[in-house]
């Protein structure tokens, strides 16, 4: 911190005083140490980023702070008074307000009733309902939210949920404001809102502290970021500071460069798997051409609602109305329903895995063999012995970190339960698998597994059909990159031959993407389709 | 990590509308109940009057009112209870607690009449307080909890009355019970205080507001200061006070006090709850569905003895007919669940770490 820096920071502290102050907290959950002599402080009209992998003890911390757990040990100051919340309604008097990352609605209720929910105006025990419309009449546009405040919650959408939940924080006249991922549920659109919403609450003078572990989050609003990795402090620096880097490394430990592995760089011949020509989907793609190879990543980036996912359904025969031929092994292909296609070896593992993947009761071993347990089984009757062996080969070949094949996945880190998902469909012998935002809610440690079993399907010959919001991964990953914009293809690009340093950039991406430009570039095809 | 779109970061985040402009009624099935519900009894109603033709006639008809009102009571009391995800099986034991020890106090004096009310209104807040109290000291589930006070009330009850009729009632109290003003029996003005009363509660009241809150998720309700314990005992002591009340009405029918008079009543309750569309995981539902829930068991019950069915029968067809209607019951409420649901499964499919 340079001196100026120094004196500027002491002038605002002295002049608004620092709001929250923690010191040498700790916590232990059943002889786990959750966090370790934590330190912080926490400012009014400053945006505070705290970031960490799961399991770094962000939300033990948020808990902490908002009176559901008490400390072990560790003191902590409120506008330089030491104090202790007992009770999540304590903190709530202390203007400490809190947006879980759990949906803390009550579904039934409507918005105005949920935002006045536990600290009701009441006249002889009766709902003040003037009161409660005034608070939902205040707090509802403060969040930017046209929202009918009579509606049930249930009938929101989750953007709007979420939008009630800071709503609801606000209504007791917030000076702290804490956000435990808030955006993790939302899309691209939805998230610029609340980021929006977020630095009007600053401007407002109200202390934000945004738990998180997408970093683009903290270079983007944060005015400090506080680095947790296993219950410690790892970091903790005024944003100008830091790059982004620093703070990857402070979260896993060592650097970004080693987040993806080695791209195999060569210019081979590669056999045509699936060729997709002039596919149209009603008001979701139209006259999409392209083909995909053994041995390549081939990454589709675009904003959400430019058609990957639809282009994706289409090839495995999810969609419904289509036009268009698509190839398998230069054959026109039967695939009428996605069975068809996992019959021809092509899988997709959808977006929201968790809900549609896994079973998460089920051991590591049941998801792996999920498939093909006819094929697994003799007289009817599950070969146990051969289902484990299936399971192991695939633990071991993706290295899924797992006690025992009999672990229920739900156990498992959200890194090792996507690659169950990969393990199921490997076992079952596919040559293409079609990933829908492989990475989406998973840490940063998670993260780096996965992008090496991604490559290491794709050295051995596996075709991979990448879709990603998240631009390093499809730079990074991807031997071919497709843009889509609006439906249609706008630009290929073509990875294979090219070294890390003439790739095209993230901004190229973005402007096309956006479709701000057509133009030229480092390796680039002209459009196809 | 950067995403595609960058951001646009105003200062002041738009608001398109104001939230007065926007405001429209709160849904009227907060007090109804669901409208399939009452097309159910309609058409019930309907198959009744065809299949039993003196269904419709008045006397039979105020029938039907009058054995309307001890379960109409007592599952008012059973709805606060499933509404935070609990379950009072306790019910039918404090019905036959209420009726002997009403019986047995009276024992025909009528000057007996206002004491014995009173001691057992209050062993009915008792048993509703025990069983609140085990539940959230214990955290063991309502059901096993209110199954084992169940059975010790019923020993109780046994050992008091020997297991044969026991008492009797003073006169004042069957003028009460048979009584009516024109075609409404005097009692079915009580159930229409008691489930009006509870409807307001229920929909305007701050502890209306904290069942569905608790029943939706005890851990929203603590975290927004709602003081959690505090709402489960006082349901289930409703509870337990209205199934005395729904003893003493049905008492005042009765010549005596019968030891297993209140039989049947908490699957009856249960089922006209359910029926009524409220959720058995709580939060969902209210005392609006109940009300229809009631009417249209205890027109099954009535159109079947019109119908000369076996009383063996009977048991069987309510059984049949009760299942299935909660279980379409249970599968509409389901449909409206799965959206919230689906908040539930994005929120894990974002590896969202859960604590506590």
């Amino acid at each position: 911190m340079s001196l100026r820096r120094y004196f500027e920071r002491r002038a605002r502290s002295e002049r608004e005083g620092s709001l929250i102050k923690i010191e040498q907290i700790s916590k232990q959950f059943d002889g786990v140490h959750a966090l370790t002599s934590v330190d912080a402080e926490f400012n009014v009209g400053e945006i505070h980023a705290v970031v960490g992998e799961n399991g770094a003890g962000k939300s033990t911390l948020v808990k902490i702070l908002a009176g559901v757990h008490g400390p072990d040990a560790g003191r902590i100051y409120l506008n330089g008074e030491e104090v202790s919340f007992g009770s999540p309604r304590e903190a709530m008097d202390a203007s400490i307000a809190v947006v879980y990352q759990e949906p803390s609605l009550v579904p039934m209720l409507t918005v105005e009733e949920n935002l006045v929910l536990g600290r009701e105006t009441t006249k002889l025990g009766f709902v003040a309902t003037d009161s409660m419309q005034a608070v939902a009449d205040r707090v509802l546009p403060m969040v930017g939210a046209s929202i009918d405040p009579s509606t049930p919650v249930e009938k929101l959408s989750i953007a709007q949920r979420q939008l009630v939940e800071i709503a609801k924080a606000l209504s007791i006249e917030a000076r702290m404001i804490l956000l435990d991922e808030p955006t993790s549920s939302l899309s691209i659109a939805e998230i610029d809102r609340l980021r929006a919403v977020i630095l009007d609450l600053k401007g407002r003078g109200v202390g934000v502290v945004l738990i998180t572990h997408n970093i683009d989050e903290v270079f983007s609003l944060a005015d400090r970021v506080t680095v947790l990795k296993d219950g410690q402090v790892t970091l903790s620096a005024e944003i100008s500071e830091v790059t982004p880097a620093d703070v990857i490394k402070a979260m896993i430990g060592r650097d970004l460069a080693h987040m993806f592995p080695p791209r195999t760089v060569d210019d081979r011949e590669r056999r045509t798997v699936v060729e997709v020509r002039n596919l149209s989907i009603p008001g979701r793609a139209s006259n999409v051409s392209f083909a995909l190879r053994e041995s390549e990543v081939l990454g589709f980036v675009g904003l959400i609602g430019a058609g990957r996912t639809d282009v994706a359904k289409a090839v495995i025969g999810a969609t419904g109305r289509r036009q268009g031929v698509v190839f398998v092994d230069g054959e026109e292909s039967r695939i009428r329903e996605p069975a068809d296609a996992i019959a021809e070896g092509i899988a997709l593992v959808p977006e929201d895995r968790l809900a549609d993947g896994l079973v998460m009761d089920l051991s590591v071993r049941h998801n792996i063999g999920l498939p093909q347990l006819a094929a697994l089984s003799r007289f009817g009757l599950l070969d146990r012995a051969e289902e484990s062996r299936l399971a192991n080969e695939q633990i071991d070949s993706l290295s899924i970190k797992t006690p025992s094949n009999s672990t229920t996945v739900s156990n498992l880190s959200g890194g090792n339960q996507q690659k169950v998902v990969l393990g199921r469909w490997l076992a079952k012998g596919c040559r293409v698998l079609i990933l829908d935002e492989p990475t989406r809610g998973v840490d940063v440690g998670a993260k780096s597994e996965i992008y090496k079993t991604i490559r290491q399907l794709a050295d051995n010959g596996t075709a991979v059909m990448l879709i990603s919001s998240e631009l390093p991964e499809i730079l990074h990953l991807s031997d071919r990159i497709i843009v889509m914009s609006k439906g249609r293809i706008v630009a290929t690009l073509d990875n294979h031959a090219v070294s890390e340093s003439d790739m095209a950039g993230e901004e190229d991406l973005i402007k096309l993407a956006l479709g701000l430009q057509s133009g030229s570039g480092a390796g680039r095809d002209a459009p196809s389709g | 990590m950067p995403r595609v779109v960058e951001v646009v970061a105003s200062g002041q985040p738009p608001v398109d509308v104001a939230p007065q402009a926007l405001r429209s009624r709160r849904p009227i099935t907060r007090w109804t109940g669901p409208a399939w519900l009452w097309l159910l009894l309609l058409l019930i109603v309907v198959v009744a009057s065809l299949i039993a033709e003196n269904f419709l006639s008045s006397r039979n008809l105020t029938n039907v009112l009058r054995q309307m009102i001890p379960l109409g009571i007592v599952a008012v009391g059973q709805t606060l209870v499933i509404l935070i995800a609990g379950v009072d099986l306790a019910v039918a034991a404090t019905i036959s607690m209420a009726n002997t020890a009403l019986m047995g106090i009276v024992a025909g004096e009528a000057s007996n009449v206002p004491l014995a009310i009173v001691v057992v209104l209050a062993a009915g807040l008792l048993i509703g307080l025990v069983n609140g109290l085990i539940i959230i000291a214990t955290r063991v589930p309502a059901l096993i909890v209110t199954l084992g006070t169940a059975s010790i009330i019923t020993g109780i009850v046994f050992l008091y009355t020997d297991q044969t009729n026991f008492g009797k009632p003073a006169d004042v109290m069957t003028d009460v019970g048979f009584g009516s003003v024109g075609p409404i029996p005097i009692l079915f003005f009580l159930y229409v205080f008691i489930a009006a009363a509870a409807l307001i509660v229920q929909n305007r009241s701050a502890f209306g507001l904290h069942l569905f809150a608790v029943g939706g998720s005890e851990q929203v309700a603590r975290s927004s200061g709602v003081r959690v314990a505090r709402v489960q005992i006082i349901a289930y002591v409703a509870c337990g006070f209205l199934a005395a009340v729904a003893g003493i009405a049905m008492s005042m029918r009765m010549g005596a006090g019968e030891p297993l008079s209140g039989v049947g009543f908490d699957w009856d309750s249960i089922a006209a709850v359910v029926l009524g569309g409220t959720a058995l995981t709580g939060g969902r539902g209210g005392v609006g569905g109940t009300i229809g829930g009631v009417a249209i068991i205890s027109i099954l019950n009535n159109v079947m003895n019109l119908a000369g069915v076996s009383s063996f029968t009977q048991i069987v067809i309510k059984g049949v007919i009760v299942l299935i209607a909660v279980l379409l019951a249970v599968s509409v409420t389901r449909r409206a669940a799965v959206d919230f649901r689906d908040l539930t499964a994005r929120f894990r499919a974002s590896g969202g770490e859960v604590t506590g």
